[in-house]
């Protein structure tokens, strides 16, 4: 019998692969079947509906099932869920995000699903890629220590690693890894030798090539302190310590550099937060990885608000926690209620809400999403004993000196919708990634 | 069928357990694998070092048949995940924890198949969704 059913297996064999057809595998992955590219061909094709996670979204997509307490609620959510898409064919992009860690959780339960194998097909095929993924991720961070630079990963692969542990949990498109400032010439240079293309992205460098994994190299964790000597110079010693308290995690292809799990969870926010591009294309996943985060073991919500409130982000953390206040449920509302009730400073405030009344009139749009492009300009607040209308000046001069020439007015609200107006038709990254002379 | 005892090739394999097979995936060469039938049942016990002799001993205790039926199939395997290089000589010393199958087990020996697939490239390419068999899934088409 066994021979017969060798034999079978060996008849259903495909070519032999090579070394070739598994980097191209890989790349693949990441470029064409990535489910959220998935989704987003998906909409174009049938024009689905768009699950954008405010929270009226946020009810209709898989994110309470997976932020639920306890299999009974989860399973409560999934069948919601699975009555509003029943044929699957129109699904958004979170959702697809979802499926694999919110099935693996619920499967034992719902066997009958007409899908149920189609599901496990989306687990395991997620599973492949990042397994993928973390290989090449590996054999890039021995290829920098081998160089001399120490490094660590985040945002996908470290949270894969050393959060949710199972590798068809989460999607993770490329590798970003950071580094201290002062190897980023050595880093540059020992990155080139694989992956030769090399783009500005407007938040880190960007290495492909040789039909790779895409990696990111990052040695800020965010644009901002592009605009600060001061802070600069705070975050790469902050970014110096997370790489020398980073753990190291077995896997298979060898082993990875990961920051502490309060570290990683300062990284990723960070980061995406910075990006209102990145948050929207982000779907609300961030929401299942805060929460994977603040219930793995080590976490400390108490050092997470102080970090956030060491490093300036209140603002822009309390402005993307907000709308989930009343929707998410503990212990994840904990954490949120925490980084809301974070002191902010009150000047800080007074500006955000100028910025968002600029924005009004300088396009509806911006009235959305007030840190949209603008979270830049809130750098430069600094000192409390000035008026408002010498910060926001002091934030005008602060943008010219750093990023070029900014047109001014008299007056600072003028100055900040001027600054609004930049942004608009340029995108501070832009504006960063090219200064005018 | 001898004493001998095998280890998971960490180094350059990856393994999950799914519900009814095991896959493996060669994560330098990128070939998969899809392990059914009794595989799943056997697999702890088999790349934790225990005698394959053993395994055969409480297997066909499990499906009620003499051992000796369950060497020839047994031993198939092994040689094959051997030779792919999934499975690897272990230390005698390793094959000293009592066997436990633990897994849904059906009326007959359900066979030990499995699938190789090369070129993964392809693969991943399918819509894990509308491009696969709805029976089966991803990488079935």
């Amino acid at each position: 019998m066994f021979s017969q059913q060798l034999a079978e297996m060996r008849a259903r064999a495909m070519p032999a692969a090579t070394k070739g057809n598994l980097l191209r595998s890989a790349r693949s992955c990441t470029r064409l079947e990535s489910p959220r590219k998935a989704a987003e061909s998906s909409k174009r094709r049938k024009g689905g509906e768009k699950t954008d996670v405010d929270p009226a979204g946020y009810e209709r997509s898989l994110l309470p099932a997976a932020l639920a307490n306890g299999p009974s609620e989860r399973l409560r959510h999934w069948m919601r869920w699975r009555a509003l898409h029943p044929t699957l064919d129109r699904l958004g992009g979170i959702d697809f995000q979802l499926l694999p860690y919110v099935f693996a959780r619920v499967s034992p339960y719902v066997e009958d699903d007409p899908y149920a194998m189609v599901f496990r097909g989306v687990i395991r095929r997620l599973w492949v890629s990042n397994q993928l993924l973390l290989a090449q991720a590996c054999a890039l961070q021995k290829e920098l220590a081998e160089g001399g630079v120490p490094s660590v990963l985040f945002k996908g692969a470290a949270l894969l690693l050393g959060v949710y542990r199972r590798a068809g949990d989460r999607a993770g498109d490329d590798i970003q890894v950071l580094i201290p400032a002062r190897h980023r010439t050595k880093a540059i240079s020992l990155l080139r030798k694989r992956r030769p293309s090399v783009v500005w992205s407007g938040h880190a460098i960007r290495f492909e090539g040789n039909d790779l994994i895409p990696a990111d190299l990052h040695w800020v964790p965010s644009q901002w302190s592009l605009a600060d000597a001061a802070r600069r110079r705070e975050d790469s010693a902050r970014i110096e310590r997370v790489v020398k308290a980073r753990r190291t995690i077995e896997t298979t292809g060898g082993r990875a550099g990961v920051p502490r799990v309060n570290d990683l969870a300062l990284l990723n926010l960070t980061n995406l937060f910075a990006h209102s591009a990145r948050v929207e294309s982000d779907d609300g996943l961030w929401l299942l990885d805060l929460a994977r985060l603040a219930a793995t073991p080590g976490f400390e919500e108490k050092r997470l608000v102080q970090d956030i409130v060491d490093t300036d982000a209140v603002a822009i953390f309390q402005h993307h926690f907000r709308p989930f206040r009343e929707v998410i449920p503990d212990p994840l509302r904990s954490l949120i209620e925490a980084v809301l009730d974070a002191p902010l400073d009150p000047v800080a405030h007074a500006v955000a809400a100028a910025l968002a009344q600029t924005a009004r009139r300088a396009s509806a749009k911006r009235l959305e999403d007030p840190f949209r492009s603008q979270w830049y300009a809130l750098r430069g607040i600094d000192d409390g004993r000035a008026r408002l209308a010498e910060r926001a000046r002091y934030i005008a001069f602060c943008m010219r000196d750093t990023v070029g020439t900014v047109a001014l007015s008299r007056r600072p609200h003028r100055q900040i919708g001027n600054l609004l107006r930049h942004s608009a038709a340029k995108t501070w990254e832009a504006l960063t990634a090219q200064p005018k002379t | 069928m001898n004493d001998d005892a095998y280890s998971f090739n960490f180094k350059k394999f990856a393994s999950e357990v799914f519900p009814d097979e095991i896959v493996v995936l060669d994560v330098i060469e990128g070939t998969y694998f899809s392990l059914g039938g009794a595989i799943p049942m056997v697999w702890p016990a088999l790349i934790g070092g225990i005698p394959l002799l053993e395994i055969a001993r409480v297997l066909g205790q499990t499906y009620k048949s003499p051992s000796d039926e369950l060497q020839a199939p047994l031993q198939a395997l092994v040689t094959l995940l051997s030779s792919e290089g999934i499975l690897e000589p272990a230390s005698p010393a390793v094959a000293a924890r009592p066997v436990n199958l633990v897994a849904r087990v059906g009326p007959s020996f359900p066979g030990f198949p499995v699938e190789k697939h090369e070129g993964i490239q392809s693969l991943l390419t399918i819509d894990p969704i509308r491009d696969v068999d709805p029976k089966a899934g991803w990488p079935r088409r």
